[in-house]
């Protein structure tokens, strides 16, 4: 077997003085400042949205009770008790300290804090994601690389014709067919109450997170694989895979070490700005399959107008996307040093 | 007997309506559901209403006087019920709390001085009293029960401030009637105290022996019942004055009490669970060994997918059409029970402004409100047309036939839609301008239900032939401090909910002259004041009922003055055959709240053949 033929770029030293003027601890630095300007919008913004939605917490904990008690002194007092009664620039105010301090305080509804809500629902979230991307990246490669070494054949048109399928399929869609079946033949358990971790229990957890992995990994699934197809035929002219070809590698060869290496880079993007996509089908996912997440948490706060819970959850998820996109743009610059990071 | 169910009749019916067309076929069909309702005095009804009458009549009462429902003729000991929790328990004290979940956990573990044993008609029973008087409408004699322990065991009998296993006394009966007529707390402060108004009728509380006696400033025959009332739970002075200050930090070692069950886990929104007291004072209850309540199911396929693999033992879909259609299709392993839904469905007109003043607009809309269209549109047909006392409270309503022969209530709505144009066109209502609905937005938020500020606002353009009326959604953060100023917008949804199946404070709370409730400036001295007021010093129920009634036909005849009761519909869920939930049979509930009568009857049949693959719930012992 010949060396890799694939010129220029491999990983390594190179990351640090990348071929601009900007080192990467420059750009990352930069980036920092960027984001912690993005969190702080967003920050405003759902502090504001939230206080703009009709009704509160005092309000809403009386939804569906008993009117008669409901009298405007009892919503008075619950206000009060919740502080909010205070000015909205004086809770504006106390909320960007207390946050800049790290204290996102106490849930309304259960006046746990906020961390503390945050550290039991995240590992759900965080299992549940892997699985997509899991799912996600294992259906998406193979599938994009048989499209494209069968290009215009029939497997092509039959696995684009199922990709544009899943891609228009929205999750929940998906997600109620799986569950009618399994419930119409009675194929295995979904506990939906005992909500098992991996890690406690990896078969009783799978069983659980079979369908929404799969519901949630297919959506993200269609546009990993329609972009590695593309990147795939691209990188196959190229004439580093002509000369492959030519000092007589066999084909497998040539695709899985030359040209999937360099076709996956764009995927890496791609990947990262899913995570997005990913977060918001799970607050879909999380609701039907009762897994106790940060998508349900961030439902149930919302329609119970828990603010702090609420602004806690929406920063949380705001600081995972921007910090992913930014590790998906170091790596890419540390995967391929030709790419100028600023 | 599901034949001759009346709650089974009308879904058949319904179901006929769905399979003919719209308009002239749907009012045939909306006939024979009147026709139904002929049925409503069938002989459970009938037995049940008399006895309570006769009960009520002479005033006095013991425990062993009344039974429950049909569950404890052949209950059996044993098994865990699991069931959906609610989201939102806002304080462990049931005294300061307004909203029923905190009670469908503390009513399972804390006692009343009495309860209802037939919350549909006010049939009674002894609990923490065992024996009760009403010699005359301002006494009461409480003979408290002998030999009741507080928990001894449990998360809060380990509180160091409880006193766990202490004996309930009469200076606990005392300490309770007084903290909630005080309304305050033990540092002094003022608290939410939500049945203060009705404690504060309370002048004078003396103890001998083990008799307790009230003795009332006003005269108030309703008083009595209140006492079963689902909020008016004993707490004990020792462990709730050590929590007061949190009692809104919500956990299981904060609660002690009396009842049936220990409560040994309460996070809300994750998992409660309560255990069988084992000192609890009736020796053949509860069946059950515990109860376990899982997080809420935000989403109904979670909820189908829990009750369908017997994780969860009972199922309602949002949607009640839903759950009637998987009953169907599944009669033979399920049950499905119907219960009256104590939020009642009204208009408010605000009568005490212009131009509502004029009572001929009041009239107009009270007769061009399309109930039965409403029932049908959002309640898939499931609910009952209420009159000013709602059918909730079957002892005290105007019955159903009665009640279809009454202007804005008939079947047949021509001469009504007739008769509403004209008083329309009459005073002038084409000329007010834009009326705008409002709708509370928890109501517009439930998916079924979000078109209703469109239909409200069309069935009114319609009746008039106009288009002024517009329809929006408000929260009722905005909605309750207007109804209290009497300057609101004309409203449709929920309004204060029925708790006690005696309508008379009811009323008199929303008709006499110069009561805080009544924001329609209603002043009707000789046919509400002087009826009304008499018929709270009745102990007599048969006289009280006849006043009542006189009172509501004269309400329904000034078209109910902007206090427009529309119905209460019906919610219907559904259980595994193995379980056998409360009621005055398998298939239909109880109306009002019924959280403590579900504590001690509800029972699991293990040897059911549906109870087959149901794996055994874990809870949290003592």
């Amino acid at each position: 077997m010949g060396r890799s033929p694939a010129p220029a770029f491999r990983p390594g030293k190179l990351i640090f003085r990348v071929t601009g003027q900007v080192s990467v601890i420059d750009y990352i630095i930069r980036r920092v400042l960027l984001n912690i300007l993005v969190l702080w919008m967003v920050a405003t913004l759902v502090f504001a949205a939230l206080r703009v939605l009709p009704g509160n917490y005092a309000v809403a904990q009386f939804a569906g009770a008993n009117l008669g008690g409901v009298t405007p002194e009892a919503i008075a007092n619950a206000e009060k008790e919740l502080g909010l009664d205070k000015p909205v620039t004086t809770q504006y105010r106390d909320f960007m300290w207390n946050t800049i301090r790290l204290d996102l305080g106490d849930s309304f509804r259960t006046k746990r804090s906020v961390w503390s809500e945050l550290r039991d629902a995240f590992p759900y979230s965080a299992e549940l994601a892997f699985l997509i991307v899991l799912v996600g990246f294992g259906v998406a490669v193979p599938v994009g690389i048989l499209s494209a070494v069968n290009q215009d054949k029939w497997p092509d048109y039959v696995l684009r014709g199922i990709a544009i399928g899943a891609l228009a399929a929205p999750v929940f869609w998906t997600a109620s067919i799986a569950v009618s079946i399994v419930l119409a033949f009675d194929l295995f358990k979904i506990d939906v109450i005992g909500q098992p971790h991996l890690w406690d229990d990896p078969i009783g957890a799978l069983k659980w997170y079979l369908i929404p992995m799969f519901a949630g990994g297919l959506a993200s699934t269609a546009n990993t694989m329609r972009v590695l197809r593309s990147q795939m035929l691209e990188v196959l002219r190229d004439d580093y895979i002509r000369t492959a070809r030519a000092k007589g590698l066999n084909e497998r060869s040539v695709v899985m070490r030359h040209a999937l290496r360099n076709a996956l880079l764009p995927v890496l993007t791609v990947m990262g700005l899913t995570v997005a996509t990913i977060v918001g089908s799970q607050i879909v996912l999380e609701q039907m399959f009762n897994i106790p997440g940060i998508g349900r948490l961030l439902f149930t706060s919302i329609f119970l107008r828990d603010y702090p819970l609420t602004q806690g959850l929406v920063l949380l998820t705001t600081f995972v996307i921007v910090s992913t996109n930014l590790a998906v743009d170091v790596l890419y610059g540390y995967l391929d040093p030709r790419v100028r990071l600023a | 007997m599901e034949r001759n169910n009346y709650w089974t009749r009308r879904i058949q019916r319904r179901r006929m309506l769905q399979g003919a067309g719209v308009g002239a076929v749907g009012a045939a069909a909306l006939g024979l559901v009147g026709c139904g309702d002929d049925d409503d005095s069938s002989p459970t009804s009938t037995a049940t209403t008399a006895a309570a009458t006769t009960a009520a009549a002479t005033g006095t009462g013991t425990a062993a006087a009344t039974k429950t429902g049909t569950a404890a003729a052949a209950g059996k000991k044993g098994g865990i019920y699991v069931s959906q929790s609610a989201n939102v328990y806002e304080s462990v004290d049931p005294q300061r709390t307004v909203a029923s979940p905190v009670l469908q956990v503390l009513a399972r573990v804390q006692s009343k001085l009495l309860r209802f044993s037939n919350p549909n008609t006010g049939d009674m029973a002894g609990d923490l009293a065992e024996k009760w008087e009403n010699p005359d409408a301002s006494t009461i004699v409480l003979t408290i029960r002998q030999g009741v322990k507080w928990h001894g065991a449990g998360p809060g009998a380990k509180n160091p401030a409880a006193a766990g296993g202490r004996a309930f006394t009469t200076e606990d009966v005392k300490y309770n009637i007084e903290r909630q007529k005080a309304g305050l707390l033990a540092s002094g402060e003022k608290g939410s105290f939500g049945r203060n108004a009705y404690w504060k009728n309370v002048d004078t509380v003396t103890i001998s022996g083990n008799t307790v006696t009230m003795k009332l400033a006003k005269p108030d025959a309703t008083f009595i019942g209140g006492l079963a009332n689902e909020f008016n739970l004993m707490v004990q002075k020792e462990l709730i004055e050590a929590v007061e200050p949190k009692a809104t930090e919500i956990s299981a070692d904060k609660v002690i009490g009396t009842g049936p069950n220990i409560l040994t886990e309460w996070v809300p929104g994750k998992s409660i669970s309560a255990v069988r007291n084992p000192d609890y004072y009736n020796k053949e209850r509860p069946y059950l060994d515990g109860n376990r309540w899982i997080q809420t199911f935000e989403d109904p396929t979670a909820y189908r997918i829990a009750f369908e693999q017997k994780q969860v033992d009972s199922f309602t879909d949002p949607d009640p059409g839903q759950t009637t259609k998987f009953w169907e299709a599944n009669k033979d392993k399920t049950r499905i029970k119907y219960a009256g839904v104590a939020n009642t469905v009204a208009i408010y007109l605000p009568r005490a402004q212009a131009p509502w003043k004029d009572d001929r607009l009041i009239q107009a809309i009270n007769l061009a409100a399309d109930r039965r269209q409403l029932i049908q549109q959002l309640h898939s047909g499931l609910g009952k047309v209420s009159g000013p006392v709602t059918w909730l409270q079957d002892a005290w309503a105007i019955p159903q036939t009665d009640l279809e022969k009454v202007p804005g209530y008939k079947v047949q709505r021509d001469q009504d839609l007739k008769d509403a144009k004209a008083l329309w066109d009459a005073a002038g209502g084409a000329d007010i301008g834009e009326i705008t609905w409002v709708v509370p937005d928890t109501w517009a938020s439930r998916a079924a239900w979000s078109s209703t500020p469109e239909i409200i606002a069309e069935m009114f353009n319609k009746a008039f032939g106009t288009t002024q009326f517009k329809a929006r959604t408000k929260n009722y953060t905005e909605i309750i401090p207007s109804w209290f100023s009497k300057n609101f917008d004309p409203f449709f949804g929920w309004i204060p909910n029925v708790e006690i199946p005696d309508a008379r404070a009811e009323m008199v709370g929303a008709f006499t002259t110069g009561s805080t409730s009544n924001i329609w400036d209603v002043s009707e001295a000789t046919e509400i004041d002087a009826k009304l007021t008499k018929s709270l010093t009745l102990t007599n129920k048969n006289e009280a009922l006849k006043l009542v009634r006189e009172v509501q036909d004269f309400v329904l005849s000034k078209g109910q003055f902007g206090r427009v009761i529309m119905y209460n519909y019906i919610a219907p869920t559904l259980y595994w055959h193995y379980v056998n939930p409360t009621g005055p049979s398998a298939e239909e509930g109880w109306n009002l709240i019924s959280s403590s009568l579900d504590a001690l009857d509800l029972f699991i049949d293990t040897d059911d053949p549906t109870y087959k693959g149901r794996a055994t719930p874990t809870i949290t012992g003592l």
